[in-house]
């Protein structure tokens, strides 16, 4: 069972909450929420009767006390546990008398009794932090806290485990641990000094981190889950704010809105790349596919010819000048239906902008050539021969650069809109927007119902992301496979739209 | 021989040899400090088995003390020495003998527990097994803290040492830190 964080949204961020009896690390800069976000998730079990407990080493319990004066946070509550650590120069019983790191709380409590108390040891502090089993949920605010314990990063890291393996084992407690984000660099008297986050991200079950950032001016607090093992979690950046009952993590779009109902959308024959969309390419609608020249474009394309023409819709199609004829006639033939017969019967009309074509065929237009050809007669030839069918469009921009300026090129937009198409028509835009002028690119990112973009990063991977929709994960990134059967492709679903088992297993359908 | 229950907040040296009876009565007598349901029983003990202590409190007192815990000084960690042969409400840790700053932890874990209703009782067998593990220096200073804080709760303890394991100023040495001694070896 998940455990409920505090935050609704956080809470359908992580399918549910934090995985029960782990441990979890938030990591951020001063002043990103993180102590916050720890005081919400115990406020959370205080209110649901559990046992919490939460451990400072920074700040003492009137530190507390004043820090989260604004919130509706109850330090006094019954089943609440706050305690501190730190290390303090002190005295030991085996020690020699001359001073050394002790352990002490905040408030300056001796861990043992009269002036004495334990060295500042892992084995100490978690012997001290016994007598507080069991809990439900633990904090440990923050770990960079306990940094003085380990001269080198493994033992810190080791004591960091200890500590995880107490609180989850022993205690049986979901905990959080905050630290302060790594700063590359960072030496203190010259030496340098163990990065908390570091030593600590790789031994929790998952990782939250927030930050801050300055967006037009202001600076604007945001969280990610940066890791959660085994949750089918949202891997989309999130915009935090404080209020009275803590952080408030703005949600985002991730279903239908209500204008919208799956029936609106045509499918895209990729089961992944649906769910990404909210349901597929709105119908009626533009969708506009941006890539970068070496992520493929074409399978994208295929699939939804293919879906159009199960659907008995007549197809326009500008192909991509990359797309050499004899590859896409093999494409259609193979996928869609015998190529001749399609634009014989007034099911395929191809417009041929780059003049590659054999001009012998009906429903091959040649605008380069033929001047009666030009694209507002093409298209209201096509427009005459589908009759009243609701019509898919592929459109290339590049293709049409030869022959169009940009400004023509924008009226012919304007033109499809206003006169070709009907409401039942929907269409593709592809175009690597390193090939047009920005102005181009934005004008037709403008009019788009729905943008995707896919790209290879330099290890060769190929992603997606929806940019721009009015249902689906938007700004989510999903990689992009190609796979043995059809549909050929495998977009990786998106976070909570199924478990990532089925992702694996069933090629995506 | 034994002396009336002493005063709460009194420390009490035990000088007796190791394994005589003499040593084990005085030691059930001093324990007695009230009425038994309102007694919290602290044993700490580097040879006594917790059942073997269980069974000879119920011969002597009849009823369990309200909270009894029993801390095993032994050089076998991890292991749990009361088994299933210790009642429930016996608390059994254990630490490590050659670790007297873990061992303060869990003495202090256990006080930290304690009700102040009740009368905290202590029993800690021995010294002289503790001073084969450490130095005088750091069992000095660990007696002195440890006492401290058994007088600031109002405690009636005892500790137990064997006089002939050691030199007489050992003895002379621990003896300042206690209000009070009994010795039996005659």
């Amino acid at each position: 069972m998940p455990v409920p964080t505090g935050s609704e949204t956080l809470d359908s961020i992580l399918d549910g909450g934090l995985p029960e009896g782990r441990t979890v690390l938030v990591t951020g800069g001063p002043g990103t929420g993180k102590s916050t976000l720890a005081m919400q998730f115990l406020a959370e079990g205080l209110a649901r009767d559990e046992d919490c407990l939460y451990i400072s080493t920074e700040q003492t319990f009137d530190e507390l006390d004043d820090a989260f004066a604004d919130f509706a946070f109850d330090l006094e509550h019954e089943n609440l546990t706050v305690t501190s650590l730190h290390a303090t120069p002190g005295q030991t019983v085996d020690g020699g008398g001359e001073r050394e790191l002790t352990l002490e709380t905040l408030e300056g409590g001796k861990m043992l009794g009269g002036d004495y108390s334990a060295p500042f040891e892992s084995k100490y502090i978690t012997q001290y932090l016994e007598r507080f089993a069991p809990a439900d949920r633990v904090v440990l605010d923050s770990v960079s806290g306990l940094s003085a314990i380990g001269e080198d990063q493994d033992v810190f890291r080791r004591t960091l485990l200890d500590f995880i393996r107490l609180l989850n084992d022993e205690f049986g407690a979901t905990a959080l641990f905050t630290a302060e984000e790594s700063q590359p660099d960072l030496t203190q008297n010259d030496v340098k000094t163990v990065a908390a986050s570091d030593a600590v991200q790789f031994n929790t079950h998952g990782v939250l981190r927030l930050w801050r950032e300055n967006v037009g001016g202001d600076y604007h607090r945001f969280l990610e889950v940066v890791k959660m093992r085994g949750v089918d979690h949202d891997t989309r950046v999130h915009e935090v704010s404080f209020t009275h009952e803590g952080l408030r993590i703005s949600p985002r779009l991730r279903t239908h809105p209500g204008e919208f109902v799956p029936s609106d959308h045509m499918s895209t024959g990729i089961d992944g790349l649906d769910r990404l969309m909210g349901g597929g390419v709105v119908e009626g609608g533009t969708l506009l596919l941006e890539h970068d020249g070496q992520a493929s474009p074409h399978s994208i394309l295929t699939n939804l010819m293919v879906q159009a023409r199960d659907q008995g819709m007549p197809i326009t199609i500008i192909p991509p000048v990359e797309l050499p004829p004899k590859r896409l006639r093999a494409i259609i033939d193979e996928r869609i239906g015998d190529m001749e017969e399609l634009l014989a019967n007034d099911q395929l009309f191809l417009v041929d902008f780059a003049n590659i074509w054999e001009n012998t065929r009906r429903n091959v237009f040649k605008p380069q050539e033929h001047d009666t050809d030009n694209p507002a007669a093409v298209f209201r030839t096509i427009d005459d021969r589908r009759g009243d069918q609701s019509m898919f469009s592929v459109l290339n921009v590049e293709a049409q650069l030869p022959v169009l300026t940009d400004d023509e090129l924008r009226q012919i937009r304007f033109w499809e809109e206003e006169n070709l198409y009907l409401p039942g028509d929907t269409s593709l835009y592809l175009f690597n927007p390193a090939t047009l002028s920005d102005e181009l690119a934005a004008f037709y990112e403008n009019g788009a119902w729905q943008t995707l973009e896919t790209w290879v990063t330099d290890k060769g991977l190929q992603y997606l992301e929806l940019k721009k929709s009015p249902s689906g994960f938007m700004g989510s990134t999903r990689l992009v496979e190609y796979i043995q059967e059809e549909p050929y492709m495998r977009i990786q679903q998106p976070p909570g739209a199924g478990s990532t088992e089925s992702t694996l297993d069933h090629g995506g359908q | 021989m034994v002396p009336d229950s002493p005063a709460p907040g009194t420390n009490v040296i035990v000088l007796a040899p190791s394994l005589s009876d003499e040593k084990r009565t005085a030691c059930l007598d001093l324990l007695e400090a009230g009425p038994v349901g309102r007694l919290d029983v602290l044993h700490v003990t580097y040879s006594g088995a917790p059942a073997d202590l269980v069974d000879q409190w119920r011969d002597h007192h009849g009823e369990l003390p309200g909270r009894m815990g029993i801390v095993v000084v032994g050089d076998q960690p991890g292991q749990h020495p009361g088994g299933d042969s210790v009642p429930e409400n016996v608390f059994v840790t254990t630490a490590n003998p050659n670790d007297i700053t873990g061992l303060g932890m869990r003495l202090n874990n256990y006080l930290n527990d304690h009700d102040e209703d009740s009368r905290l009782v202590v029993c800690f067998d021995s010294m002289t097994e503790m001073l084969q593990f450490a130095e005088l220096q750091p069992v000095f200073k660990f007696l002195h803290m440890f006492a401290g804080q058994l007088r600031e709760a109002d405690a009636v303890a005892h500790f137990h040492i064997d006089p002939g394991a050691h030199d007489t100023q050992t003895i002379s040495r621990l003896k300042p830190l206690f209000d009070d001694s009994v010795d039996l070896t005659g």
